[in-house]
């Protein structure tokens, strides 16, 4: 579970995150939406502990982000903003084990899980070549195993299919729903309607640093007297910019 | 300890699969020797003192015999094979075979006067014109001498003004001394450079430090490792230089000439005393421990690879301008002042060790000088590190 309380955070005079509060529960998805600029991208890189938030709490799965940052690495899986940046003369193998062996595993342990992640997300052909030259959708499922190989409670997603072709698409949504299976809590950033339509359980959405709405997708969706989830989302924007 | 460990392994297998850094590293040893070789055997002199290829003239029919005489008298009588005459080949004039580079000198003999006429660009036939003119105005003189002695009685010892004996001190490693600093310190200052860009702006554009950052790893460990590697690179490459030098200097007695533009003895011996060895260690270093520690700040400070390419050249650059500048400079000392610039005094040390001239203080206060510096910029790298401005 994630829990954000009155998290506040500026950069130099200007504040980014006013007032930010929210939950993402187990085993369920969390869409994390806005616009462009809304802080979205701040408040992914506050929980992930890459920022401290100026006030308020952060607390992933028991931990709080800032007085046990490690603990709550430890419980985190991260995967930013079309991140499909890994060491090129390295294999997929090793880039994994690499950030395996960094999240405290062993390397009988961490064998152990890679060979489960690149049989879940069908990684098994190129396992063992280096990354260098891989296509985009093959860079992104080396990138998702290394975020989650150590097997986190929490999973943050920052716009997982950006740039991603149709299969490695579902791939990747499909993996996601394994997740929540498993009862892991997801919070996912992204722009992608149908995304959201597919995977999300609940929603919070972000405008100016924010958070205009957060309750269940049928909620919103049943409050804004739609089926749409763009439209959904056009008239939480405009209604809030109205108010 | 661990982490420290993983980063570092995981970084040097990294740096050791690219081809392009590895082979830029290992190329010198190869390429320097054979370079210097080849370029040495051009400024050979030795071989230019006799028989230099020569094309002789006489341009005036009517003083021909006199000039033949003369010309008997000069390359027969008094600098008996100093000269290999050659015929102009194949219908060509006297200038194309100068031209050519198939004689290294014209001499034309007019009336009495002498002639000689080299080609400016080929460094052979310019250091064959110089030893013929020294040799011709020698010759010249002796016999003004042997005239005045001879046929008018006069003692010319006695007419000279003073008496001119010149000298040259044999200190054997001056020529180094002047060289060195430039050298080894432009090398120990772009050594890790692409490693450093690499491994810190690199990083950062590359979107693989946010995920380092959310690891468990500390911080310090990541910085400590990617320190350590790039200064294994840095101080692998410049041995890897100096080596390079080292044997271009065993196997090409010109080689050192060729290092200072010509200035340098061209018999130059590569001699040091252990002494000199170890203390030349130590400066150089504490100086590549600081010279990467500068290149770690700048690696991530740069938010771009090419805004860290640009600020790193700057680093390279101004070193080895200061060292070219203490090329020129006769007498210089690591005083109380000098001793607390950066790089500078690392530069005089160096020059210092190669006139042995250098005192056990000047290195200690040199090296813990630059010790000193690279651990103040340490402190602002961790800093920066742990500051929400490098990701920015």
């Amino acid at each position: 579970m994630i829990n954000l309380s009155n998290v506040c955070k500026s950069f130099g005079k200007t504040q980014v995150i006013k007032n930010v509060s929210f939950s993402a529960q187990s085993g369920q998805i969390t869409g994390f939406i806005g616009a462009n600029g809304s802080g979205k991208t701040t408040t992914m890189r506050l929980i992930s502990t890459i920022l401290k938030p100026d006030s308020g709490s952060i607390v992933v799965d028991g931990a709080d982000v800032l007085r046990e940052p490690n603990a709550a690495r430890k419980k985190m899986g991260v995967l930013f903003g079309g991140d499909v940046s890994l060491y090129n003369r390295l294999t997929a193998w090793e880039n994994i084990l690499y950030f395996a062996k960094l999240q405290g595993m062993d390397e009988d342990e961490a064998a152990e899980r890679i060979k489960v992640l690149s049989n879940l997300l069908d990684m098994d052909r190129y396992l063992f070549r280096r990354v260098q030259g891989f296509s985009r959708g093959m860079r992104q499922k080396v990138a998702f195993a290394k975020s989650i190989v150590h097997d986190p409670s929490t999973i943050l997603l920052d716009e997982p299919s950006t740039g991603l072709d149709i299969y490695s698409i579902r791939d990747v949504q499909d993996f996601i729903l394994t997740c929540k299976e498993q009862g892991k809590t997801v919070l996912v950033s992204t722009h992608n309607m149908h995304e959201i339509e597919r995977l999300c359980d609940n929603l919070v959405i972000i405008s100016d640093g924010r958070i205009i709405r957060n309750d269940t997708k049928q909620a919103i969706l049943a409050g804004e007297g739609t089926d749409d989830v763009m439209e959904m989302f056009f008239r939480v924007a405009e209604g809030n910019s109205h108010a | 300890m661990r982490d420290f460990k993983l980063v570092l392994i995981k970084e040097l297998k990294d740096i050791l699969r690219d081809k392009r850094s590895f082979v830029m590293m290992f190329v010198p040893v190869l390429l320097f020797p054979l370079m210097f070789t080849l370029m040495g055997s051009q400024m050979d002199t030795k071989n230019l003192e006799a028989n230099i290829p020569c094309i002789v003239e006489f341009e005036n029919a009517k003083t021909e015999e006199a000039d033949r005489a003369l010309y008997d008298s000069l390359f027969h009588k008094a600098c008996p094979g100093l000269i290999d005459p050659k015929e102009a080949t194949g219908g060509r004039t006297a200038e194309r075979e100068l031209e050519r580079g198939a004689v290294y000198a014209i001499i034309r003999f007019n009336d009495g006067t002498v002639f000689v006429k080299c080609n400016n660009s080929s460094t052979k036939s310019m250091q064959a014109w110089k030893n013929l003119v020294d040799k011709l105005s020698t010759v010249s003189q002796l016999s003004l001498y042997q005239t005045l002695q001879t046929q008018y009685g006069v003692n010319v010892e006695q007419l000279l003004p003073f008496r001119l004996v010149p000298e040259q001190m044999q200190t054997g490693n001056s020529t180094l001394a002047s060289i060195a600093p430039m050298l080894l310190v432009a090398l120990i200052m772009s050594g890790g450079v692409s490693v450093a860009v690499d491994l810190f702006t690199g990083e950062k554009e590359r979107g693989t430090m946010e995920s380092l950052l959310t690891t468990q790893a500390s911080r310090i460990s990541i910085l400590a490792a990617k320190y350590t590697a790039t200064l294994s690179v840095s101080l692998l490459s410049m041995l890897m230089s100096v080596l390079a030098y080292v044997i271009s200097l065993k196997i090409s007695k010109n080689a050192l000439a060729l290092m200072t533009g010509g200035t340098g003895q061209t018999d130059a011996q590569l001699s040091l005393q252990f002494d000199q060895v170890l203390r030349l260690a130590a400066v150089c270093l504490s100086l590549s421990v600081f010279a990467v520690s500068c290149m770690t700040l700048i690696g991530l400070h740069a938010k771009t690879v090419k805004e860290a390419q640009s600020q790193m050249s700057l680093l390279t650059i101004f070193p080895t301008l200061l060292g070219g500048l203490v090329l020129f400079m006769d007498s210089v000392n690591v005083g109380d002042g000098s001793v607390w610039i950066p790089i500078f005094n690392a530069i005089i040390s160096i020059k210092m060790i190669f006139l042995g001239t250098a005192e056990p203080r000047h290195i200690l206060f040199t090296a813990a000088s630059s010790l000193l510096y690279a651990a103040l910029l340490g402190v602002l790298s961790v800093r920066m590190l742990k500051s929400e401005k490098l990701l920015r």
